[in-house]
């Protein structure tokens, strides 16, 4: 049994690859938001607004088009974007002004790429170079204006500020520096970092994301966005979720941007070549658990899903639940009184059931028993009644009464089809038990009826059944996203629906990964249990796969 | 006991009579002389027996009929007519410059002597929301007059939209089926015949694509792309639901290829292909229809479903989901909800009802087990 089910559960790997690839494929159906923009037409947006083009890119970056898709046999890194950027800059070609915007950008973490090799550019090359670093000399609050735009001088302002500060610009420094402001924040220790510009992110967002005392947080949010240009400060004062939201903001934006300020080296760049791609950012950041921002409201796609999943889960719970309770019984009946018209009223009655459009169902049930509706007794949307929203925080009695009366007709409306279907189905396999030798033996050995009905058929009959619940899943997940809509509950079909209004592509995309998963997991979850209970399907599958067909 | 051909004893037998004879015995009903009756035929024998099946071809005959004849019912333009000195011969279907800013009515009212003009059943087209200008919205049916089906918010013929609707609803079903029956045959023909390595993989993207609840999918996608349209739904829609027509024909072509006949074929030298079409394809054909049939009714719910959640085909085209989620704003307009609701819960059951009889007709094999039908087909897909 140990066997099988390591084995099934290994079989859902290439299933789980399989499923990212899917999705991944689907993420490419989002047009580039660059499509269409020339190169030419790039230069002139540039050349009126440079910022328009930055927050192109950004949009670009967010979503890794920038990198190649499964294969990066060059993976750039701070270093080559610095290189790039001063070999534009000595050539001095017509990308040479967006070369300087980028090296400003790149800031501090380029300069130990960049000065050293100063010396050995020829004179007006390294003016230029020395000019383009202007604006990193004001982040930093060094220099005089006339020092940095005039390229002799700028040259040996940059010069003279490399033999002093070298040391400065070292991993081990910099992290006892950061260390060092997270344990007691005072201003001078911020000027400290502010002096190395971005050199020091490579320490600050990490320690961002390891914190949690709100000064600390402040001091080093504050730092990145002056070095960054962000406008994202995480005040102390704030509350809480914008906090969250805002850490999470830096994080996402980290981990987009974490290779324009960090050098690449050894095992790290090998792996950079497939984990640089626009498939390994993206299936790596969702494997570490952060599924990006909302494009809709910047709220973190993970702390979404975790107010909406539980809604939508036990939606499909609940309905699970009662389909079951209510098909087997009404499917070993009608197998029992097969041919008789009961079991003929049944039949007609579960196949108009399976046939019934779930918005159809749900529509129906709100308009006849809804709060408004012919009948009204029933809340009608939401997941509880206002008032009790409002007036208890806790999980009381009453709120837990009012909940449940708000979920009945959802749940009913889901529950229909996977009622009709299951007890259709355990129609089927009670009769196909009920004609094997052995009932017929025991029926003949006088065991009463309610016993053989219910330990020698059933208990055969219903694992075929009970077995359906993972291939329910997917059914109940898209009848799950209508009955969310109809009644108003807010799940993740709820959320979904309105992500789909304001193209919110992060959430949409999360949103069918996450499903998937879930649905994979049934699958196995199911094959499991079937493997438990009937000993066959693990012959079968040992010996499918020794070639041998089932 | 007839004594016709046994010859009186002592009669010397004429060797005529005696071929006469062989050949008259010939003529009797032998194994090998007539073909028994085809799975097909004998399955529509079985078919029409059952009552609730003919109800539900019939009503799917019907549905067919609108929808291919839905320009002669409802339009807002005459079939025929002759107006100021011109005769226009299907105005609705070809659209000429002339009639551009004409309607029904307005022919009517201009129609002059010696003018004339036959009219469709509905006087109003599917997107038409007006009569020179004058709405009439949220009318209740009435039918002996102008709209018999009443007409919705924005004052445009229930009737009207509900047949092109069909219209709608069947171009999707049949398109998206016969697309994914086809990859599903493909698919599972190549795992079964080759196994291998190719199996393992269809295998793996059967698996994988089960995963994904279809409406969620294609909702997504369609939501995605930058322009969504009929053509793109339709191949989500057969780019994720041919995993059971794979299924399918790939354990069809499994256990066909076990069989004694088969290898006796293939070591006469028959090839794959020819195997394919002799024994696999007769074999195949009844499962892969019957999912067809239901794999239909599916596509219906999915379009539906998708058009009520206002994320299906593009604004202009009627549908019937896309009606019902109109409903849901006018809570007192109940033929929007009844009538429309009632168009797509009429053709799911009637194609499930035939898919039913057909999965008992065309596959006797599950005749046999136990007491009747034993693999109910779990719908996949709401």
């Amino acid at each position: 049994m140990l066997r099988y089910a390591l084995r099934r559960t290994l079989w859902a790997i290439p299933t789980l690859f399989g499923v990212s690839l899917i999705v991944f494929f689907v993420t490419t159906l989002i047009p580039d938001p660059a499509e269409g923009i020339s190169l030419d037409y790039g230069a002139a947006i540039l050349a009126s607004d440079p910022s328009a083009l930055d927050a192109l890119e950004e949009q670009r970056r967010g979503r890794f088009l920038d990198l190649p898709r499964f294969f990066n046999p060059e993976p750039g890194d701070v270093r080559s974007r610095a290189e790039a950027a001063v070999a534009h800059l000595v050539a001095s070609d017509p990308e040479a002004p967006s070369a300087a915007h980028r090296l400003a950008r790149l800031g501090g973490a380029a300069l130990p790429y960049v000065l050293p090799k100063l010396d050995n550019l020829p004179p007006a090359a390294r003016g230029r170079v020395a000019v383009a670093l202007a604006p990193v000399a004001e982040r930093m609050g060094i220099g005089s204006p006339e020092e940095l735009h005039v390229p002799d001088q700028a040259s040996l302002f940059w010069e003279r500020y490399w033999e002093d500060r070298a040391l400065d610009f070292t991993a081990p420094s910099v992290h006892r520096a950061v260390h060092r402001l997270v344990l007691r924040g005072t201003d001078l220790r911020e000027q400290d970092l502010v002096q190395i510009d971005t050199f020091a992110l490579g320490e600050l967002l990490p320690a961002m994301a390891g914190t949690t005392d709100r000064e600390a947080l402040a001091r080093l949010a504050s730092l990145a966005s002056h070095v960054t240009g962000r406008a994202v400060e995480i005040p102390a004062s704030a509350d809480a979720s914008f906090a969250r939201r805002a850490g999470a903001d830096w994080q996402e934006w980290w981990y987009v941007h974490r290779t324009d300020y960090v050098p690449l080296a050894g095992a790290e760049r090998m792996a950079a070549t497939v984990a640089e791609t626009r498939y390994g950012k993206w299936i790596l950041r969702a494997v570490s658990g952060q599924l990006g921002i909302s494009t809709r409201d910047g709220e973190p796609i993970l702390d979404k899903l975790r107010a909406r999943a539980p809604v939508t889960l036990g939606l499909i719970g609940l309905a699970m639940l009662v389909s079951y309770a209510l098909a087997i019984p009404l499917g070993v009946y009608s197998a029992v009184r097969r041919g008789r018209p009961i079991d003929s009223g049944l039949a007609v009655l579960l196949f108009a059931m399976y046939s019934l459009p779930t918005f159809w169902a749900a529509e129906l049930l709100v308009r006849a028993f809804a709060g408004s509706g012919a009948f009204g007794l029933m809340p009608g949307g939401g997941m509880e009644s206002a008032d009790v929203a409002a007036l208890a925080t806790t999980f009381g009695l009453a709120r837990a009464r009012d909940v449940a009366a708000h979920l009945v007709l959802p749940v009913a409306a889901l529950a229909v089809g996977s009622l009709a279907s299951l007890s259709r189905y355990q129609r089927a396999s009670m009769l196909d038990v009920i004609g094997q030798d052995y009932v017929r033996t025991a029926r003949a050995k006088g065991v009463p009826f309610l016993r053989l009905v219910v330990v020698h058929a059933l208990r055969n009959a219903l694992m075929p059944t009970v077995t359906l619940a993972g291939l329910q899943l997917p059914a109940l997940f898209g009848g799950a996203f209508i009955v969310e809509e109809v009644f108003g509950l807010p799940g993740m079909g709820y959320e979904t629906l309105r992500a789909v209004e304001a193209h919110d592509t992060a959430w949409l995309t999360a949103t069918i990964l996450v499903m998937a998963i879930i649905t994979t997991v049934g699958l196995i979850a199911s094959d499991l249990a079937y493997g438990m209970l009937d000993p066959r399907v693990r012959d079968t599958m040992r010996r499918r796969e020794r070639g041998v067909l089932a | 006991m007839n004594d016709e051909h046994t010859p009186p004893a002592g009669t010397r037998i004429e060797m005529s009579e005696a071929f006469a004879l062989t050949a008259r015995k010939s003529r009797l009903p032998g194994p090998t002389r007539e073909r028994p009756p085809s799975a097909i035929r004998a399955g529509i024998k079985r078919l029409r027996k059952n009552r609730l099946a003919f109800a539900g071809s019939l009503a799917l005959a019907l549905l067919t009929l609108l929808a291919v004849f839905a320009d002669v019912l409802a339009s807002d333009l005459p079939l025929a007519c002759h107006v100021r000195g011109h005769t226009f011969l299907l105005p609705n279907l070809t659209r000429p410059n002339a009639l551009a800013a004409y309607d029904c009515q307005r022919v009517e009212d201009e129609l002059g002597e010696g003018d004339w003009a036959v009219f469709p059943l509905v006087r109003f087209g599917p997107t038409q929301t007006s009569a020179r200008g004058r709405i009439e919205a949220l009318r209740p049916p009435h039918l002996f007059r102008s709209h018999p089906l009443g007409t919705d918010d924005r004052g445009r013929d229930v009737f009207a939209r509900l047949v092109y609707g069909a219209r709608t609803s069947l171009t999707v079903g049949l398109i998206a089926v016969i697309a994914f029956v086809g990859i599903g045959a493909l698919l599972g023909a190549l795992a079964g015949f080759y196994g291998g390595f190719i199996d393992s993989v269809v295998s793996r993207l059967v698996e994988t694509l089960t995963a994904f609840p279809t409406l969620v999918l294609v909702l997504v996608v369609q939501a995605l792309l930058p322009k969504p349209s009929m053509a793109t739904m339709l191949l989500a829609i057969g780019l994720t639901r041919w995993t059971e027509v794979a299924r399918l024909v790939r354990a069809e072509v499994l256990l066909v290829s076990s069989q004694d006949y088969v290898m006796a074929a293939r070591a006469l030298g028959a090839r794959p292909w020819r195997v394919l079409q002799k024994h696999v394809a007769p074999n195949a054909i009844a499962p892969v229809l019957v999912a067809a049939t239901f794999g239909i009714a599916s596509v219906v719910l999915i379009e539906a479903s998708l058009a009520f959640l206002r994320v299906g085909l593009p604004p202009p085209t009627p549908s019937w989901g896309e009606m019902l989620s109109e409903a849901r704003d006018h809570a007192t307009a109940w033929w929007l909800l009844l009538l429309p609701g009632l168009a797509v819960f009429g053709t799911v059951v009637s194609l499930n009802l035939v898919g039913e009889a057909l999965r008992d007709a065309l596959d006797p094999r599950l005749k046999l087990v136990g007491e009747g039908a034993t693999k109910v087909t779990i719908p996949r897909s709401r």
